[in-house]
């Protein structure tokens, strides 16, 4: 997937969720190939009927099918070519209209396949075959129909589904772990006395995590601004655990206006925090490596693996939460591993660096 | 008044002990960072009130407080917690004083006002309503706290009035009695004899001795624990599911 594709993926469209007619895209590759196979397929059951198994006629099963993917095809080029126009318009009007433009590839393909086998081949006189034409235009009409109606049912299905994760992702989004808050707010009641500077820079670190896990606008920020979050977030914890956590970041040259999903690497060094360094009593070392690698950004976070029994339950929420967002933009293209090695543990994050336009 | 403030957050026991030390300036402060040496410092201070945070590594607030609370003369305990429903509710519904961070002047001066003796019983019911088992076991003696954990436990057997702790390094008295134990760490331990608890994965074989006695071979002690007949049938039946 593209760029584009996944800022488009991204973003709610306010047209594409209109009342109008829903249509994949008939361009893509898997569509073209698609079409090709079923075009093939209703070639060789017509052509079955028509002269039955035994004396099976595969020069007119040649025929048919040049015929019939190309009249599919080009309906697909058709649809692809006025999308933004029939997404325009209200349902019954969009349908009329792509159906009209398929009806008219079939008449106009019609009449070139008889007079391009006919006259220009075989050197007959050109007539206009009325019946025959009537024939396909009647086939195209009711196969178009049932076509664009399986589109139009496809196409709200995955809209529902996507709105669903879209509101899931939000709710997830804004889930802040109270601990963490209280705690916070403890740390900088702490901190006015003695430190006020300190004190006022907590406040401003804490104002911008909330600020982005309360964020609703595009899913996704650069990557600068993720990991300046990270640094908040860890200067926090570092002041509330004191020497027990310390905090080991190396971060490569990474390309300008690389994006990513907000707070997709944060909750990972949260975790890394509050189920590897807390549950020690002497703390431990966080590490943290950012870097890009043949157009993907990787991001790696480990922490000692605390003594059995000691862990907490939980870190796979966070986990579950990350994987989804970034499946919506991403679909396979970004992963996320997070896994046991020896004692310590490992999540790793890699996803194409996408460069928004 | 002495004052034991316990919190593995250095900030929060900054705060806490400031502010103690603003209400009543003659205040004796101490501080400790986690379970086993809030255990060493009560132990040596003898504090009227202890400080007790939920959340600590290893050792947490609820299983310092039943440590703690095993002593004759046990200190009044005050937990305290930045969000903990579970906890909070369990605090309410057993009368236990409790203090939500950041902490509040007020709420601070009603906290030291109520604190009473926390009783064992409280102590103990507040560990079953958080659904906790503790990770150690502790031996009050004249000279020290002693900790086990509980991971190391080989066995427990009751002798004229104590229970015994047996473990790779030797054996410890502990206060509870065996009923108390096997409630508490019924999923650990294994009940082989009206007088013996043994850890479910720590057998290692069962053995018919000449005298015509069961007895189990544990692993790391050289202890033998002698299997009654009750209990024999159920033994044979976990030791096929090892």
């Amino acid at each position: 997937m593209t760029a584009a594709d996944a800022q488009r993926r991204a973003t709610p469209d306010s047209a594409r969720s209109g009342r109008g007619l829903r249509l994949p895209d008939l361009c893509a590759g898997t569509a073209v190939l698609f079409l090709g196979l079923i075009g093939a397929l209703l070639a060789f059951c017509f052509v079955l009927f028509d002269s039955g198994l035994r004396a099976f006629d595969w020069i007119g099963l040649g025929r048919a099918a040049a015929f019939i993917c190309w009249n599919m095809l080009a309906s697909a080029a058709a649809l692809c070519a006025l999308a933004p126009v029939l997404r325009r318009l209200r349902l019954p009007l969009g349908a009329c209209a792509a159906l009209a433009a398929i009806l008219g590839v079939c008449l106009f393909s019609s009449i070139a396949q008889r007079w391009l086998l006919g006259t220009v081949i075989a050197g007959y006189p050109f007539v206009l075959d009325v019946e025959g034409l009537f024939r396909n235009l009647l086939v195209g009409a009711l196969l178009g129909m049932a076509a664009l109606r399986y589109f139009h049912l496809q196409g709200e299905l995955i809209e529902r589904e996507r709105a669903e994760l879209d509101a899931r992702i939000r709710a997830l989004q804004a889930r802040i772990r109270p601990h963490f808050l209280f705690n916070s707010m403890n740390i900088i009641a702490s901190l006015i006395p003695g430190e006020p500077e300190q004190a006022e820079r907590a406040v401003l670190d804490l104002s911008e995590l909330f600020r982005a896990s309360l964020r609703e606008g595009p899913a996704t920020v650069p990557v600068a601004e993720e990991l300046d979050l990270c640094e908040r977030y860890m200067r926090l914890e570092g002041w509330r655990l004191g020497a027990r956590l310390r905090f080991d970041s190396r971060i490569e040259p990474l390309p300008a206006g690389a994006t990513l999903p907000s707070l997709c690497v944060q909750p990972l060094l949260e975790n890394a925090v509050y189920h590897g360094i807390q549950p020690l009593q002497d703390g431990g070392v966080v590490r943290f490596e950012v870097s890009c690698v043949a157009g993907r950004l990787r991001f790696e976070v480990s922490n000692p693996l605390p003594p059995e029994g000691v862990a907490s339950a939980g870190s796979g929420m966070a986990l579950a939460n990350i994987r989804s967002r970034l499946a919506v933009i991403y679909g396979d293209a970004a992963e996320l591993i997070a896994a046991p090695e020896g004692n310590v543990y490992r999540a790793i994050l890699s996803l194409p660096s996408t460069v928004s336009a | 008044m002495k004052v034991l403030v316990v919190d593995d957050e250095p900030l929060a026991r900054q705060r806490l002990c400031r502010m103690l030390r603003a209400r009543a300036p003659g205040d004796e402060l101490y501080q400790a960072a986690n379970g086993p040496e809030a255990l060493e410092q009560n132990r040596l201070f003898e504090p009227d009130v202890v400080f007790l945070d939920i959340r600590m590594p290893g050792m947490d607030g609820i299983e310092t407080a039943r440590h703690i609370g095993q002593a004759a003369q046990p200190p009044a305990i005050v937990f305290c917690t930045a969000y903990d429903q579970y906890a909070i509710d369990a605090f309410e519904s057993r009368a236990v004083g409790y203090l939500l961070k950041p902490v509040q002047e007020q709420k601070l001066e009603a906290a030291l006002a109520a604190a009473a003796r926390t009783t064992r019983y409280q102590l103990q019911a507040l560990a079953q309503d958080t659904r906790q088992e503790r990770r150690c076991l502790s031996s009050h003696t004249s000279t020290g706290t002693r900790l086990l954990e509980v991971a190391e436990v080989r066995a427990l057997l009751a002798g004229h009035k104590y229970v015994s702790a047996i473990h790779p390094g030797g054996s410890l008295l502990v206060d509870e009695s065996l009923r108390e134990l096997e409630e508490e760490f019924g999923d650990r331990f294994l009940r082989v004899h009206r007088n013996a608890l043994v850890a479910r994965a720590r057998v290692r074989a069962l053995h018919r001795e000449k005298s015509g006695e069961w007895v189990l071979e544990l692993d790391g002690v050289e202890e033998r624990p002698v299997v009654s007949r009750r209990h024999l049938a159920e033994l044979r039946a976990v030791l096929e599911h090892l």
